[in-house]
């Protein structure tokens, strides 16, 4: 392609060289011209051409050279390798040769006027609008780089050149262009460009992986694909260093190549190398084939369809690509190895979604840049190692020239220290054993010192690094004295671990900066029981003669004793401080000494007011005697407990406060002053006041109600009881006190009082409980008992508060309102069957006599009228008598002194008046008398009386007795007679309504009377009874007001 | 020709049962007790037991049930059966006699067609023909 351009555009320079000074468009024209002719002087040598171009633009031969070239520019617009074209002087395309055609895929119909423009690169397509423009505008030349489409739709540079052609007069009369294919030049000068910029950062002493970062973004720039990405080796697997593109997912998965085997391990092959997987595996291990044409002779692997090969399944397992590249869509993949030494020592792999992107060339270039890329990782991995190694050199010679120099100097201490001692020996030797003896001796001394004041020294000789302990530094670190030798190490490791790094420091940094001492505090956890101590290290340097640190002595002292004393006196202090009670120090004297926070509150003085005041200001003019027997009684006793007084504030208000003083002692014991503790109560008094104002009214309250009511403590401990308990029970506070109130119980139903009462007070829940209570008559009366708690507001039971109401009444209500309820069905009954049977002889008669037959003899039919009448009359009867019963329960009662005596008179003489012939003897007692109503006593005795008389009928001598029985001093009214008795196993049915001893055959009746009278007789609260003997009489007794 | 009792202090029920009794056309004679006791005696005197008993409840003296209780208890005659016949409508009479071992129960009714069907159908059971 380059050689063409070359030859074809050579006459042209040429051209423009010999008509430099022509005008531009004049140069275009000529240049035209020349490809017109170029086909005819083919053959001929350049020089000719020249000559007839000239001959040409002679005005004379234009027309018919114009009309005759025609067909020669058809010609050799077809035979030229660039695009040829042209247009109108306005730009309407009227001319493609073949190349368009062939190259853009265009119709020549599509082509013309402006349809140029169509194979344009979108980017390219305004930019060469505006140029034709401009060019048509002016006449100017046109030259441009643009990207035009190939009929399979890639984009390759062209250089688009158009030229006027004119007439004589200037005017253009078309337009003459060539496309020329620079594609392949402008690649090669992008990738030299991204050569120089790759070369540029592998050179730059940016780190390893900076300037892969950087590379990949270049690439991705230049090249425009869609994913990029570089592994390097790390250890066995080859991950990516960087990448710009590809999806989490993806470098997650693709991230390792390396295989693993079941237990872990690393998979290796017979020659030791490890096993990658994927494709990329292939790559880096080299094991590509040549044959294969996706497989680069340099052992790039590339494809532009990667769909293609998933479906050529690789036989050997272990080689077969993962496939992720094709998931995710990548049709075109590249992968370059990266080279270093001919090892391959990475890859660098390009992703496009789109097909065909790679051509062999850019596959090549890529490859050269790989090899860059290999070797530039290469070396910077050796800079990397070089730096390393240089500056552990420069470590170590650092290191060798100090060791150096201190073994000088301690060479010439040595040596110094030597004859000095040796003169030194000569000297001392005879005071030598003395002095050992001396030493040993005040050396026993100090360690005894040491060990009873927990003070240990030690000393360094920093010449012979030599350390040494006393005993008691062991001790102090939980050792055995001379357990092993003193070492920095051992002691280092005593101190506990968060102090460690400040005494290592405080100790080098004494040393470093050449003080004289140095002081720490610091923590030793000992050996022996791991118990944490506090000791305070103080240490003094020692100098030779020259300056220089030869010797450091030290001691450390255990301290913790007094650091927790100290501790828990700033505690001490800290509560003093925050207490809101007064605390004041005295001396003997009664001077204030200390005076915290709480006395300031209470008192009103600041400290400053009071200190080296006398306590005096502080008490009430009427209580100052209590200022000397306070302190006289402490000297006695040593403290006062909550003394109750009173104190003066600084405004003058009393206070009333609780005193607590106790004795201050000096280190030998002796009293040398007093604390004071005053805590206000002013509030627990007035607290206290309205509590026992509330309980005198709650007391009066409980007192005033009909209800017995108590009080317990929390623990069901009864402490009050109301008037009325006393009253009822007829005991004393004494016998009721806590749990006295159980002798008033009834022992049956106690225990299970107890239970619940128990079980109340454990759950702090009320109770409620029926139970009957023992009054001081000796009677027990049901009393329904509630008791609720008082809780305060954490829920804890203060006082449980009972009351017990009197319900025996209540239930005794009940009981006899449950018993008339029963009796009233039971009569009602008995009402419907006693009126049914008249009703039925009614009823059966009448429908005889209106059915029957008519044959019925008239006696017949008068026994039935007869019956039916004497059925309704005792149905009246019956009728009457239960109104009569009615009324009796109903009438009000108006109870006076009556005399029954003159009432059984009237009515005996009533019934003899009924039935004059009947012989009877009647007995009434004299003076008989009742408080009862009159009314229902006449109805009670003349029942009664009728009875005697009606069963006594039959009895020959008839009796009849009305008279008084006295028992216990209580009257019982007998009636008696001596007629047809009744038998005794019926007695208790007597009185109720309706319950006859006698068929109507021997008496009539219609068993009401003895119910109306037992009804009487209940009115008036007394009781009835009856006794008899069949055929020998009977007698009815009652007494009033038994119950 | 079998005997029935009747037993009962009402002299109207006494007729109108001997009325229903005859309208049920069954060959029986009827006896009539007017109480407990007078029924005790009859049974302690008679020669042929009675087929059946029909006995009132509510009687002066001996009540319907203690008599019942008597007549179970007299190995004598506790194999009669006995149909008790009252006017009560006392819910509790009904259970009593059973419990004391009466053999039927039937209300007296007011209507004296319904009365002979009932006293009828009692007949048919326990009457032998």
């Amino acid at each position: 392609m380059k050689k063409i351009n070359e030859k074809k555009l050579k006459p042209n320079t040429a051209i423009k060289k010999s008509s430099s000074k022509t005008s531009q468009s004049q140069t275009s024209l000529t240049e035209g011209k020349a490809s017109l002719q170029s086909k005819r002087a083919a053959n001929r040598p350049q020089q000719s051409k020249t000559e007839i171009v000239s001959d040409i633009t002679s005005r004379k031969g234009l027309e018919l050279a114009l009309q005759e070239s025609e067909e020669a520019f058809q010609a050799l617009a077809e035979s030229v390798p660039q695009i040829v074209w042209a247009t109108r002087a306005d730009g309407w395309n009227i001319f493609f040769n073949d190349k368009w055609v062939k190259y853009t895929g265009l119709t020549l119909e599509e082509s013309y006027g402006h349809g140029w423009n169509i194979p344009f690169h979108p980017d390219d397509k305004q930019r060469s609008w505006d140029a034709w423009q401009q060019a048509t505008k002016h006449g100017a030349t046109y030259s441009l780089e643009v990207r035009l489409r190939r009929a399979d739709g890639v984009y390759r540079w062209w250089l688009v050149r158009g030229a006027p052609l004119l007439d004589t007069t200037g005017r253009i009369i078309k337009w003459f262009g060539t496309c020329t294919d620079i594609d392949d030049l402008k690649q090669a000068e992008r990738r030299q460009a991204l050569s120089t910029e790759i070369l540029g950062i592998l050179n730059n002493p940016l780190s390893m992986d900076e300037a892969i970062s950087k590379i990949i973004t270049v690439l991705k720039g230049e090249t425009g694909f869609d994913a990029i990405g570089i592994r390097l080796q790390r250890g066995d697997d080859f991950p990516y260093i960087a990448q710009d593109g590809f999806s989490k997912d993806f470098i997650l998965a693709e991230n390792t190549l390396t295989v693993h085997t079941q237990d872990g391990g690393v998979c290796v092959d017979k020659d030791g190398n490890v096993c990658l997987e994927c494709t990329c595996g292939m790559v880096i291990s080299g094991k590509t084939d040549p044959t294969n044409p996706m497989f680069t002779p340099n052992g790039s692997c590339w494809t532009n369809e990667s769909f293609a090969r998933a479906e050529h399944p690789i036989e050997d397992k272990r080689l077969h690509p993962r496939d992720r590249c094709i998931h995710e869509g990548y049709h075109s993949v590249a992968l370059i190895p990266l080279r270093a030494d001919k090892r391959i020592i990475g890859i660098l792999q390009l992703n496009d979604h789109r097909p065909n992107q790679f051509t062999l060339e850019m596959i090549s270039f890529l490859e050269n840049m790989g090899a860059l890329i290999g070797i530039a990782v290469a070396r910077k991995r050796a800079e990397d190692e070089m730096h390393k190694a240089k500056e552990r050199a420069d470590a170590l010679n650092l290191e060798l020239e100090t060791a150096n120099k201190e073994l000088e100097e301690r060479v010439a201490t040595r040596t110094a220290d030597l004859s000095r001692t040796n003169e030194q020996l000569r000297q001392e030797v005879g005071e030598r054993r003395r002095a050992e003896d001396r030493l040993r001796e005040s050396e026993m001394r100090m360690e005894r010192a040491q060990e009873i004041a927990h003070l240990g020294s030690w000393e360094l000789d920093l010449v012979s690094n030599h350390l040494s302990w006393s005993d008691e530094v062991y001790r102090i670190f939980g050792l055995q004295p001379r357990e092993f030798g003193a070492t920095y190490e051992a002691f280092l490791d005593r101190v506990h671990p968060d102090d460690r790094a400040a005494v290592d420091s405080a100790y080098a940094g004494s040393l470093r900066e050449g003080r004289d001492s140095y002081e720490i505090e610091h923590r030793v956890v000992r050996k022996s029981d791991e118990e944490v101590r506090i000791v305070h290290e103080k240490c003094e340097h020692f100098r030779n003669e020259s300056g220089a640190i030869i010797r450091s002595i030290g001691m450390v002292h255990d301290i913790t004793e007094r650091k927790q004393a100290e501790e828990v006196q700033g505690r001490l202090a800290a509560i003093i401080e925050s207490a809101e009670d007064a605390i004041i120090g005295e001396d003997l004297n009664g001077i204030i000494q200390s005076w915290n926070v709480g006395a300031e509150n209470i008192f009103g003085y600041a400290a400053e007011e009071v200190i080296g005041k006398h306590v005096s200001i502080l008490v009430p003019s009427g209580r100052v005697d209590e200022i000397q027997d306070i302190l006289a009684w402490i000297k006695d006793r040593e403290r006062i407990a909550n003394l109750e007084t009173e104190r003066i504030r600084k405004d003058g208000t009393i206070i009333p406060v609780s005193l607590t003083v106790s004795a201050i002692k000096d280190a030998n014991g002796r009293i040398i002053g007093a604390s004071k503790i005053a805590h206000d109560i002013t509030d627990r008094k007035l607290a206290e006041e309205a509590l026992r104002s509330s309980e005198e009214q709650f007391r009066a309250l409980a007192d005033s109600i009909p209800n017995l009511a108590w009080w317990a403590n929390g623990d069901g401990y009864i402490t009050w009881y109301n008037q009325r308990w006393y009253e009822y029970t007829g005991t004393t506070p004494e016998q009721m006190e806590g749990w006295g109130w159980q002798s008033v119980h009834d022992p049956e139903v106690l225990p299970k009082v107890l239970e619940r009462w128990k079980a109340s007070i454990a759950a702090s829940e009320p109770f409620d409980m029926d139970f009957p209570l023992r009054g001081s008559d000796g009677i027990f009366r049901s009393f329904l008992t509630r008791i609720m708690p008082l809780k305060d507001s954490t829920g804890r039971v203060l006082r449980w508060f009972g009351t017990n109401t009197d319900i025996s009444a209540l239930k005794q209500a009940n009981e006899e309102l449950e018993a008339a309820n029963k009796e009233m069905e039971a009569f009602i009954y008995s009402v419907s069957h006693d009126l049914r049977g008249p009703l039925r002889g009614i009823s059966g008669f009448s429908q005889m006599l209106l059915e029957g037959s008519m044959d019925y003899t008239d006696d017949k039919k008068k026994n039935y009228l007869n019956r039916i009448y004497l059925g309704a009359a005792k149905m009246g009867q019956l009728i009457e008598d239960l109104l009569r019963l009615s009324h009796i329960s109903r009438q009000e009662m108006t109870r006076i002194n009556v005399d029954l005596s003159s009432l059984a008179i009237d009515i005996v003489a009533e019934l003899r008046q009924c039935d004059p012939d009947r012989k009877v003897e009647v007995k009434i007692e004299e003076g008989i008398a009742a408080f009862a109503d009159p009314g229902l006593m006449r109805v009670l005795l003349s029942n009664l009386l009728d009875n005697t008389w009606k069963f006594t009928s039959r009895t020959e001598d008839a009796q009849i007795e009305f008279a008084t029985v006295n028992e216990g001093g209580r009257t019982v009214y007998c009636v008696k007679d001596n007629g047809s008795g009744f038998n005794q196993e019926y007695a208790n049915k007597m009185f109720l309504p309706f319950h006859r001893l006698h068929g109507n055959e021997e008496f009539e009746g219609t068993g009401i009377g003895l119910a109306i009278v037992e009804r009487i007789i209940r009115r008036h609260g007394g009781r009835i009874w009856a006794e008899g003997q069949e055929n020998n009489g009977a007698t009815v007794s009652f007494m009033l007001d038994t119950k | 020709m079998n005997t029935i009792l009747i037993v009962d202090d009402n002299r109207d029920d006494v007729d109108l049962t001997e009325i229903a009794i005859d309208a049920a056309g069954l060959e029986v004679k009827a006896e009539a007790a007017f109480s407990g006791n007078d029924a005790l005696k009859y049974l302690q005197n008679v020669e042929s037991m009675p087929a059946l008993i029909l006995l009132d409840l509510k009687m002066p003296g001996l009540s319907g049930i203690e008599t019942l209780q008597k007549i179970r208890g007299d190995s004598r005659f506790n194999k009669i059966p006995v149909v008790v016949v009252t006017a009560s409508l006392l819910p509790s009479d009904e259970e009593d006699a059973y419990a004391a071992g009466a053999n039927g129960y039937l209300n007296k009714a007011l209507d004296l067609k319904q009365f002979g069907k009932d006293i009828k159908s009692h007949l048919d059971r326990w009457v032998p023909k």
